[in-house]
């Protein structure tokens, strides 16, 4: 018995250690390794521009301060920028440590999914990354980092220290922008950070209509979307520049007789802002309207509940939206 | 362990791992939609259904195999137990496969192929030299890493899952339901036929309840794998990945110094892959040797007298 426990236990720890022989066979070619903590993304004219932020780590002096850079590589295609990018450093790069990918505002629809499909096929990459939109990528990687070794772990920090104080989740990680990518109607939400003076911070959110950007929403319109389709949990927002706190939030869709009906059951003290919090949604589902975009995922609920139906109005999807009606209940 | 029922607790464990076998690596499979979850539930039925039909089939072939035989059931014998060698050779050749190029892809991306061919075919020879108690006794004590390993992905992952990602609302599509499952008929079910054969030879017993608790416990196992992917990653997407699971663990992190925790779950898919290779062939032996004297058996009734 004693022997086949440590056996097993050998067993358990053999695929640890040839995995990091795997890693140490990656990393002894040289004595550095540039850990890339963060991807950006811009685009000038045909060409896509891409930042790579590199930690270099000097694998025979572990305790050595660790320096950061930022890789750059531009041309035609993704992978022509990323050749760039690999030549730039001479070092093999590691990707399995990458925390977020930045995506420009000058990126275009096409090349969005270009890169979504890199950082889907690239196996190096988790699919946990986290995806952001910022005015400029090359700016925003380019700022000073506050609490780790390099901008892109501060990003991710950000974005949970934002999770965890307001309770708002941001659906930006690479799984679930590829996962919106598959639904019947693609439509996916990413925080926007802006820099400036060398700093960053939270900027609202970009909404992606099939990898187009088509709606700009600040923190209050954040707070609303989120609490309309079931990411606000709990917490505190700012709300018209007042701070309310949300103790419990629950909200539903539903579609009868031509109409649809959003519940929002959000446990809050102030009474009056329940009232707020409606007409706030109503105006909500009016811009997006405008926008010509399916904010609360109208859609993609219509599809699973009646496949065919959807497939009807799945012709002139937009002329239906148009059309919706939307019943707002704040209880 | 060695009272009334030898090795039961170690039969139930074993079969646990081998209901995993290859498909904790590859399940949910291509073209998973939100019916998956319920494709798994029918495949648990199915798995029930085949293991207790399988149970009286092997225990009486195998009794009359050591028996005196009539040339016609000799021949019969000998060919059901060949064609249950070839499909346990199938089924060592499939986990094996699945293990393999798992490991070349993800374990071992920069080595070549062979490398990771030949680590675990060393580790399965070793296996198959070895006495089927020592084997029991091996992965009885393997299977708590493996539960270890399973509960803490599947807890680390429980706050990113989300419910939407199952919600059936077409209850009657019955094409759904039979395509869902289908793929879970293929692996884990179908090679489930051949543990009432692998009990009886080394069990000397069809080891009824053991069998059962260990299809339980193993599609417990299963279940939390695969709603670990599901939920996370919606079926859809997890049914379009090569390696699902894996990919639904790559994305655990825990506080900032743990941010790629995978290697544990390679212990997971080592173990099973070796559980389901072990398994089928010892039993593919087990089998040949059966159908070879069967088929001596057979030839020598067959001569004519004089």
């Amino acid at each position: 018995m004693k022997k086949a426990l440590v056996f097993a236990l050998c067993l358990l720890f053999c695929p640890l250690l040839l995995c990091g022989c795997n890693m140490q066979e990656r990393f002894t070619a040289g004595t550095n390794k540039y850990l890339i903590a963060a991807l950006g993304f811009d685009e000038v004219g045909d060409e896509v521009r891409l930042y790579m932020e590199a930690v270099i780590v000097n694998s025979d002096d572990s305790a050595a301060e660790k320096k950061t850079e930022l890789l750059y590589g531009g041309g035609k295609t993704l992978k022509s920028a990323l050749g760039e990018c690999m030549r730039a450093a001479a070092e093999p790069l590691e990707l399995s440590h990458t925390a977020a990918a930045v995506i420009g505002e000058s990126i275009s629809a096409k090349r969005y999914e270009e890169i979504c499909d890199y950082l889907y096929n690239e196996r190096q990459i988790t699919l946990s990354i986290l995806l952001l939109s910022s005015p400029s990528a090359r700016e925003l990687l380019s700022c000073e980092t506050v609490s780790s070794a390099a901008v892109g772990y501060d990003l991710t920090g950000l974005i949970e220290q934002y999770d965890g104080y307001t309770g708002t989740k941001s659906k930006c990680r690479l799984y679930e922008i590829e996962n919106s990518r598959r639904k019947a109607v693609n439509v996916a939400a990413m925080p926007s950070v802006k820099a400036q003076n060398g700093k960053f911070s939270l900027d609202g959110a970009y909404v992606f209509k099939d990898g187009e950007r088509v709606l700009k929403l600040d923190p209050s319109q954040v707070f609303l979307y989120a609490l309309a389709v079931d990411l606000q949990t709990r917490g505190r927002a700012n709300f018209d520049g007042k701070e309310i706190e949300i103790k419990r939030a629950k909200s539903d869709i539903s579609y009868k007789n031509g109409k649809f009906y959003l519940t929002v059951k959000a446990d809050t003290e102030n009474a009056a802002i329940k009232k707020e919090v409606q007409k706030g949604i109503e105006a909500l589902f009016l811009l997006s309207k405008s926008a010509d975009v399916d904010l609360f995922g109208i859609g993609n609920r219509l599809y699973k509940r009646d496949k065919t139906f959807f497939e009807k109005i799945s012709r002139d999807y937009s002329q239906f939206y148009q059309n919706a009606c939307l019943e707002v209940r704040v209880q | 362990m060695t009272g009334n029922r030898p090795f039961c607790v170690h039969a139930v464990l074993q079969t646990a791992l081998f209901v995993l076998g290859s498909a904790v690596i590859s399940r949910p499979a291509r073209g998973a939609d939100e019916f998956t979850f319920s494709g798994l539930l029918i495949s648990f039925a199915a798995a029930v259904l085949l293991y207790a039909l399988m149970l009286p089939l092997s225990k009486a072939a195998v009794l009359r195999s050591e028996g005196e035989n009539t040339a016609v059931s000799g021949a019969a014998l000998c060919l059901l137990f060949f064609g249950a060698a070839l499909f346990s050779l199938w089924c060592a050749a499939d986990a094996f496969i699945a293990f393999t190029r798992f490991a070349s892809e993800i374990m071992l991306p920069d080595s070549p192929a062979v490398f990771s061919v030949l680590l675990f075919l060393s580790a399965v020879i070793f296996f198959t030299l070895k006495r089927q108690e020592h084997i029991l006794k091996f992965f009885f004590t393997a299977f708590w890493g493996v539960l270890f390993v399973a509960l803490l992905f599947f807890i680390t992952m429980l706050s990113s899952f989300d419910p939407e990602n199952i919600f059936i609302y077409d209850f009657f599509n019955v094409k759904g339901f039979a395509a869902a499952s289908k793929p879970y008929l293929i692996n884990p079910v179908l090679p489930l036929a051949l543990l009432p054969v692998y009990n009886s030879a080394v069990l000397k017993k069809t080891r009824f309840k053991a069998g059962f608790a260990g299809i339980i416990l193993g599609y417990f196992l299963l279940f939390l794998t695969v709603s670990g992917s599901v939920l996370l990653f919606g079926a859809p997407l997890a049914g379009e990945l090569d390696y699902p699971y894996s990919f639904a663990v790559s994305t655990v992190s825990v506080g900032r110094l743990f941010s790629r925790l995978d290697g544990l779950s390679y212990y997971l898919y080592f173990i099973c892959a070796l559980c389901r290779v072990s398994v089928c062939l010892f039993t593919l032996k087990f089998c040949l040797k059966k159908a070879n004297a069967a088929a001596k058996g057979f030839t020598r009734k067959s001569k004519p007298r004089g």
